[in-house]
């Protein structure tokens, strides 16, 4: 029998040894190597990185937005609740509600159907969000809460043709199967408006950049919304209700939302509107912030992306003199002009010794230029200021 | 409650180090030259008053762990009306069982404010290696810890008749209950017991919480999650 002058602290004493035995100790040795595939340079941490750990929520490192498709075990994590188990033999995907044709599809019908196949952006909301000053709780995201991949199924626009929605449906609601700690938490359900999912962009994804949907990331089927923000690519989707209202729970009420006119930090918030489309941004992935490089030239290379349209040019700038005066030059763009895809520019600039600070700013098809300064909202969603690098040319 | 609670750890303990020492085979004998860990906050880049035992950590680890691993709020700098603000949106719009106006809220928002405000710097975040392929266990960010095979085997009989109907025979999930391999609270015998201990949820007390049977119970959702991590 244990004495009673044992004290809590003594007990995690003698567990923490423990603990730092066998099975953990190596476990998290080889969890925390770094593995990347595809990496050239060492100058900069590999690995996704931990921004929270049950639910995940991990951060894809800027070194990795060099290329069109980001690696699917390179991408980040955004969970709002644990993964469930799927059985994908038993597994089936309802489509009911204000339907006159309610449909019920297993995995293997939903393969059986034509795939359409999509170079598509997924960002969170909050990408950025830890930049925002004064600063917002959430998860304080930098650059690496997005990643580009092929995503391949099923449109749902034809499902739903199949469904016969009646004429007042205005929403559908994704219901996903991942469950909360706590039975009380509301579950991460989404409303859709129905016009957005009746074009022909909206996919059912049963792959991921070729390979069969990682459980990781929605397996095996997770909803491709291109140009929309991630809150609204539901994974795990086992049911999908029409319905002619909004769903009433709280993150389609009160989650994902921001004011519709920018409102000053602390000032009272007007009326809000959901958060839909991404807005253009670059991102820098080489040079790697505080590179040691040699004069002469600098490669510079990154991504660029906005909402539903693509991105029409990349400028790559130094800062120049005292005053600061930023000098741009266009960058090369690689990758098709494809609408919620991003493209990768590269650029050549010139490098002389000392600290040089390197910057992107991306415009799209419709006009619109990243600003200086991303437009504070309560929720920290969308931000998309100049991505800025400081580097040190050697002599 | 509390002097049984800490009664069971110790037992736990002693039930761990024996089973260890007495079967060396199944916990290679391997130590860590740091510091044992006193809550779960104790990591060198973490501000030192989240890092020892205090009311305050208490609360936070029996309020907040139940939802949300420690790097979420680690990685917070808030005011302390920001701090307030988000304790209030736990109970009100994720239905935490925080009372309103408990001393936990007190102690869980005063030391928040004082240990994470704006003005700290943010610590650069951990890198983790995600697992491959479409069946991978997806909380790889926990460890879960030794075990003894033979306490994982008698473990894995009592799973299948108390806990498998809800968190599936497999123990990833099952019907309304989530996914126990591989999750964070496995490292940590005394949260695990204690969550035993009073339920959480739909999930009702399980009535021998320091049993032997509970670190059964341990040992097999350790023995799981290695298995679920072998390549």
């Amino acid at each position: 029998m244990a004495s009673p002058k044992i004290t809590r602290r003594d007990v995690l004493a003698a567990l923490a040894v423990l603990a730092a035995s066998g099975a953990a100790g190596a476990s998290a040795r080889r969890l925390l190597a770094p593995r990347l595939p595809g990496r050239e340079t060492g100058d900069s941490p590999e690995g996704l990185l931990v921004r929270g750990q049950g639910p995940d929520q991990l951060e894809t490192p800027r070194a990795l937005f060099d290329r069109l498709e980001t690696p699917n075990e390179g991408f980040f994590v955004r969970t709002h609740a644990h993964p469930p188990r799927l059985d994908r033999a038993a597994f089936r995907l309802s489509i009911g509600g204000l339907v006159a044709q309610p449909l019920t599809l297993s995995l293997e019908g939903l393969a059986a159907r034509a795939q359409d196949e999509r170079l598509a952006v997924l960002q969170c909301a909050g990408n950025g969000r830890g930049f925002f000053r004064p600063r917002i709780a959430g998860v304080p995201w930098e650059h690496g809460a997005c990643g580009q991949a092929r995503w391949a199924g099923p449109r749902l626009t034809e499902l739903l043709a199949e469904a016969l929605p009646a004429p007042e449906a205005r929403f559908i609601h994704v219901h996903g199967l991942d469950t909360m700690a706590l039975p009380a938490t509301p579950a991460y359900v989404r409303s859709i408006p129905i016009e957005r999912v009746r074009e022909d962009d909206v996919l059912l994804a049963l792959t991921m950049n070729g390979e069969p949907l990682p459980w990781l990331h929605g397996g095996p089927v997770r909803l491709v919304v291109p140009g929309w923000t991630g809150n609204h690519w539901i994974k795990w989707i086992a049911k999908i209700t029409i319905a002619a209202e909004e769903e009433p729970s709280f993150y389609s009420q009160s989650g994902y939302r921001m004011p519709i006119e920018t409102a000053a930090p602390g000032g009272a918030p007007g009326p809000t509107a959901p958060v839909t489309e991404n807005t253009v941004k670059a991102i820098v992935a080489q040079p790697s912030p505080g590179a040691r490089i040699g004069a002469g030239t600098v490669a510079v290379r990154g991504v660029a992306f906005s909402g539903r349209t693509h991105v029409t040019r990349v400028e790559v700038g130094v800062r120049v003199g005292a005053t600061g005066t930023i000098r741009w030059q266009e960058a090369e763009l690689l990758g098709e002009a494809t609408a919620g895809a991003w493209r990768v520019f590269s650029a050549q600039v010139p490098a002389a010794p000392g600290p040089l600070t390197l910057l992107a700013r991306a415009t799209d098809a419709r006009g619109a230029v990243q600003p200086i300064e991303a437009a504070w909202n309560p929720g920290g969603y969308l931000w998309n200021a100049i991505d800025e690098v400081e580097v040190e040319v050697l002599a | 409650m509390r002097r049984r609670t800490l009664l069971g750890s110790a037992m736990i303990a002693g039930l761990l180090a024996g089973l260890v020492l007495s079967e060396p085979a199944a916990a290679p004998a391997e130590r860590a030259a740091e510091p044992p860990m006193r809550t779960r906050f104790d990591r060198p880049d973490v501000p030192e008053l989240l890092r020892g035992p205090s009311p305050g950590v208490a609360a936070l680890e029996r309020q907040c762990l139940i939802c949300h691993g420690t790097p979420i709020i680690l990685g917070q700098r808030l005011t302390e009306k920001q701090w307030r603000a988000t304790v209030h949106k736990m109970r009100e719009k994720f239905h935490a069982p925080l009372a309103a106006g408990s001393d936990d809220e007190a102690q869980i928002i005063a030391l928040l404010a004082a240990a994470l405000p704006p003005e700290l710097p943010p610590a650069a975040p951990l890198s983790v290696q995600p697992p491959a392929g479409p069946e991978a266990v997806p909380s790889f960010a926990a460890v879960a810890g030794p075990f003894v095979k033979s306490e994982a085997t008698r473990g894995a009989t009592r799973y299948a008749t108390t806990c498998a109907p809800c968190h599936g025979a497999d123990a990833l999930g099952g019907p309304g209950a989530p996914r126990l391999v591989g999750r964070a609270i496995l490292a940590d015998p005394i949260a695990f017991q204690l969550l035993l201990a009073v339920g959480r949820g739909t999930m009702p007390p399980f009535a021998d919480p320091d049993s032997r049977a509970a670190l059964e119970l341990l040992a097999h959702l350790r023995a799981r999650t290695a298995a679920a991590r072998r390549p």
